[in-house]
């Protein structure tokens, strides 16, 4: 029983992290990608596009 | 004074809000900013060049200049000088 | 990352807004698009990639513009890409039947350097209405490829491809084919003049008679660009120059620089055309004209949308709906089968996670999925087919009455997908005052995360009724009615709203607009469908992050913290049956069955117990099942009496007498048995429910929402409305996430009620429509918020619209639910 707590907390905590990430940088506009720079990246861009990114800079 | 190769017609300008429905005019000038005129010469809207008025209401008209429908709002329209013709 | 792609190029696609562009550009990318995260905002950029040969093309899509003056946000994005970007090629993309004004856009393209080819879009509809255009002659006279192409059908893009390759293969000596206007011999002299002071740099690069006719233009954002390049004395100079030619300008011509620069231009074009375009009939325009005259028509043009909104709605639940329906059946099977893998009765977490959580939570959004895509797929039609520009101009008249004008109608209809790209949209709107207003009301216009909970609500609480038939073609139902009502009062309180913040906080004068009003066109399925894919597809991915990571906090926030076990449930459900054995014996007693009745008794509570303890298909129930039936066959065969008793138990409560059995004396025995048994039944439901209540209210969000509860009670909201509205504020779809999730934690044993059943047993009609309302008002999300901030500039704003809203938001909801309370509306039982 002991192991079903600590997998639903690793899920819960892994989702309330990301969505307190994802709230974070909608915020403070970070992260948004190229070509547009104006995600609101609370639903993120897509890999492709990040990895585009992170090769041009 | 003229811009063009061939003189626009004569003929005394009155604002486009006064033309009638079907009508073609002559843009002759526009009263505003500057940014208001670029916009409408991007759109078409130079010196000398023929409209014709498609519909007119108590709202926005809608001409046809240069081959293609354009919406003015009303103080667009009151604003534009044409002449008849 | 090592970019391990052969050599690439880059492709900048420009043109004129309805030039088909954007039909170009999927074709070419073929999905494989980063759609910058809002699809049909122009004044995004959008990027993809495809593949030609070894060589990897990246494809950048421009925003859609009219020329390139610093005028606009959207041209001074374009313009910028291509002097900062430096694309191996640019294609311009036209629509041949107003070459005119859109070769206009490529002729400043000519003047800025890049290299180009044109595609002449449309010439199916163009040669269709008579047009002819020599396209070998128009293209030698211009120094640009050109290739016609019909976008929407797919033809011409290989070649457009091709000519694009042979151009970026040498841009340069592309470019030096390239033909550019003149500007007549006043204008020329001072061209030169002021191209002679430039920085060196700019002379370099090719661009130094562009700068020249941008200072003749006063255009900024080019000074802008200067600074850097120059010392601030050169420049000085440079732009006292300008200031000097512009004089001269105007009194030798008449008119402003920038007017003699456009008025050239055309000049130039027309000569190109007069030579090389020939149209035969007049009657391109004829049938749009006609179409027009019936629905921009002052008394028409206004009932006409109403009608074809009404019917968009219609046709919308009237397929959505089914399908939603199997959806929702499919979720509460698997739900089920989830529940399955555990003990029956279990209480486990992960189980709970998973079907409460995840498959109720996120599941009652994802229901909806088929009417979202409906109605993007309608609004696409709309759009593609060239009625929503009308549409602009029918609600213009009534905007202009509020201060707006049918400009600011754009952004507004973008906003019914999403408020967050109808916020970025509000670029388009020149003056500052209209683009707050807009801005601040835009939420107002109901954005599609509202639809899953107004589907869910009408569905609940407003059974179908048809109501009336429209022109003998559709049936309107109520419920369609009643949806297209939120959007109306949404529209009505943003009109509202904007009249008076526009009487008091902006006053000023309406500015006035331009808009074109593209041709009609018939839509195609495939290109309708790829928009409502890219809107559909924004949802689904939603779903999947904001809102599952959502739910999955929200199911841990009601779950926990779990209240201790209650002695008091074991000693209520011990009592129970204690209560219903002794009402047995007495039945025993007085039937005369010689305490057979009693042993009957006590099977049927063993196999009640088993029932609870085990699944219906699971080998224990059976086992369970045959060892009852066992033990009652072997009471009925001891005992006649017993047996008549057994047939008037299982037939009592249908009307069938048994034939020549006499067992008129035992029914009433029967009927007190199986009252007994409901008794049981309800007494344990009972403790069931409020320990299940017990469960909510003990956990975070159950606490939060009752210390919120008393502030939402005037509107008829108790703590689980009110939770779920908390919630909600991350995604309005997340309500009915929530309201999924509280009523799954708070299921009772055997209730296996869908959703909106439940929401009727619990709610009235009148709360429905309160919960309605709140939404419409409140804000949709945290990201409209951010939105808002930022592109107003300040976060006073932003913070503005936050209170603005909320509180008119609970006023309307709280009035209305008082006055609905007090006329008795919709609060008793439905007619």
């Amino acid at each position: 029983m002991a192991w079903q707590y600590v997998i639903v907390g690793l899920i819960v905590a892994a989702a309330a992290a990301w969505l307190g990430y994802s709230i974070y940088r909608t915020f403070t506009g970070k992260g948004g990608c190229e070509p547009c720079r104006r995600c609101w990246t609370i639903f993120g861009c897509p890999p492709e596009q990040e990895k585009k990114d992170a090769e041009k800079s | 004074m003229s811009l063009n190769s061939a003189d626009p017609p004569a003929g005394p300008v009155m604002p486009l809000s006064l033309a009638a429905v079907g009508r073609t005019v002559t843009f002759a000038r526009a009263e505003g900013g500057v940014g208001l005129i670029r916009r409408l010469a991007e759109m078409g809207l130079t010196p000398g060049e023929p409209i014709r008025v498609l519909h007119r209401g108590p709202g926005p008209f809608i001409i046809m200049v240069r081959g293609s429908r354009l919406v003015l709002g009303r103080g667009m329209v009151q604003r534009i000088l044409v002449r008849p013709g | 990352m090592k970019d391990r792609r052969p050599r690439s190029m880059t492709v900048a696609l420009a043109g004129n807004p309805n030039s088909g562009k954007t039909t170009i550009f999927n074709a070419l990318t073929g999905g494989r698009a980063h759609v910058g995260n809002y699809p049909g905002v122009t004044v995004e950029l959008k990027a993809g990639w495809t593949r030609r040969g070894d060589k990897s093309i990246q494809l950048v899509d421009l925003p859609g513009t009219y020329s390139l003056t610093a005028y606009s946000a959207e041209e001074v994005v374009a313009r910028n890409f291509i002097l900062d970007e430096k694309p191996d090629v640019v294609i311009d993309i036209l629509d041949c039947s107003n070459l005119e004004r859109n070769l206009y856009l490529a002729v400043q393209m000519m003047e800025l350097g890049a290299p180009l080819v044109l595609a002449f879009n449309m010439s199916d509809l163009a040669e269709a209405a008579g047009q002819k255009i020599d396209v070998e002659m128009l293209s030698g006279l211009l120094g640009v490829p050109i290739v016609p192409t019909v976008a929407h059908k797919g033809q011409g893009i290989e070649q457009l491809m091709a000519a694009a390759a042979a151009v970026a293969a040498d841009p340069d000596q592309a470019v030096g084919r390239q033909r550019l206007p003149t500007y007549g011999r006043e204008l020329e002299p001072e061209v030169a003049r002021l191209a002679a002071m430039v920085p060196d740099r700019c002379r370099q690069a090719g661009r130094d008679r562009w700068v020249a006719v941008k200072l003749l233009e006063d255009d900024t954002e080019a000074v802008n660009r200067l600074h850097p390049l120059m010392p601030a004395a050169e420049l000085a100079e440079l732009l006292g120059a300008a200031e000097q030619s512009r004089r001269h300008i105007h009194s030798v011509c008449g008119d402003a620089a920038e007017i003699i620069l456009a008025d050239r231009r055309y000049g130039f074009i027309s000569g190109a055309c007069q030579e090389t375009v020939r149209t035969t009939v007049e009657s391109r325009h004829a049938l749009s004209d006609r179409i027009d005259a019936v629905v921009t028509n002052r008394f028409l043009g206004l009932p006409l949308f109403l009608i074809l909104t009404l019917l968009v709605f219609q046709v919308t639940f009237w397929l959505g709906r089914p399908l939603s329906g199997y959806l929702e059946k499919g979720k509460d099977l698997l739900a089920g089968q989830v529940w399955q893998l555990w003990p029956r009765g279990s209480d486990s977490l992960l189980g709970s996670l998973l079907a409460d959580g995840l498959i109720k939570g996120v599941g009652a959004v994802l229901v909806f999925v088929p009417i979202i895509f409906l109605l993007f797929l309608a609004i696409a039609l709309l759009e593609d087919s060239g009625y929503m520009a009308r549409a602009a101009f029918v609600m213009d008249r009534l905007m202009h009455k509020i201060g707006l004008h049918g400009r600011s109608f754009i952004p507004m209809l973008i906003g019914f997908g999403c408020s967050v790209p109808g916020i970025l949209a509000t670029r388009t709107l020149e003056s500052r005052r209209d683009r707050l207003t807009t801005m601040l009301v835009l939420p107002l216009f109901s954005c599609g995360a509202r639809l899953p909970v107004y589907v869910l609500i009408i569905a609940a609480f407003f059974p179908r009724r048809t109501l009336f038939s429209l022109f003998g073609v559709a049936d309107v139902t109520n419920q369609a009615l009643l949806l297209m009502s939120m959007y109306l009062i949404g529209i009505a309180l943003a009109l509202a709203a904007a009249k008076l913040l526009r009487s008091t906080l902006f006053r000023g004068e309406v500015s006035s607009f331009v808009m074109e009003l593209p041709p009609y066109r018939l839509p195609t399925l495939r290109g309708a469908l790829i928009h409502t894919w890219e809107r559909g597809w924004m949802f689904l991915r939603k779903a999947g992050t904001v809102i599952l990571g959502a739910v999955i906090v929200l199911w841990a926030l009601t779950s926990f913290p779990r209240p201790p076990t209650d002695p008091a449930d074991q000693a209520t459900r011990d009592q129970a049956d204690r209560q219903y054995l002794a009402a047995a014996a007495k039945i025993d007693r007085e039937a005369g069955l010689s305490g057979r009745g009693s042993a009957f008794a006590e099977a049927r509570l063993q196999l009640a117990q088993a029932r609870r303890r085990h699944w219906p298909d699971s080998q224990a129930f059976g086992a369970a099942r045959l060892d009852y039936e066992r033990r009652v066959r072997g009471l009925a065969q001891d005992s006649d009496r017993f047996a008549r008793f057994l047939a008037a138990f299982e037939a009592a409560g249908t009307d069938d007498v048994e034939e020549g059995f006499g067992a008129a004396g035992l029914r009433p025995a029967a009927g007190a048995m199986l009252e007994a048994e409901g008794r049981r039944r309800e007494q344990l439901q009972d403790m069931e429910s409020g320990r299940a209540r017990r469960k909510l209210e003990y956990s975070v969000m159950g606490r939060m929402g009752k210390a919120v509860e008393p502030a939402m009670r005037p509107c008829g909201f108790d703590w689980k409305i009110s939770t779920a509205l908390l919630a909600a504020l991350s995604a309005k779809e997340v309500f009915v996430g929530q309201m999924g999730v509280i009523y799954a934690l708070g299921r009772v044993e055997d209730d296996t009620g869908e959703l909106e059943q439940r929401l009727q047993r619990d709610y009235t009609p009148l709360q429905g429509f309160c919960i309605m309302l709140f939404c419409l008002i409140s804000l949709p999300c945290i990201p409209t918020l951010v939105a808002t901030w930022r592109e107003s500039g300040s976060v006073k704003w932003a913070l503005g619209q936050l209170v603005g809203l909320t509180l008119l938001a609970w006023g309307v909801t709280a009035v209305v639910y008082q006055v609905g309370r007090a006329l008795g509306l919709g609060t008793g039982l439905p007619a």
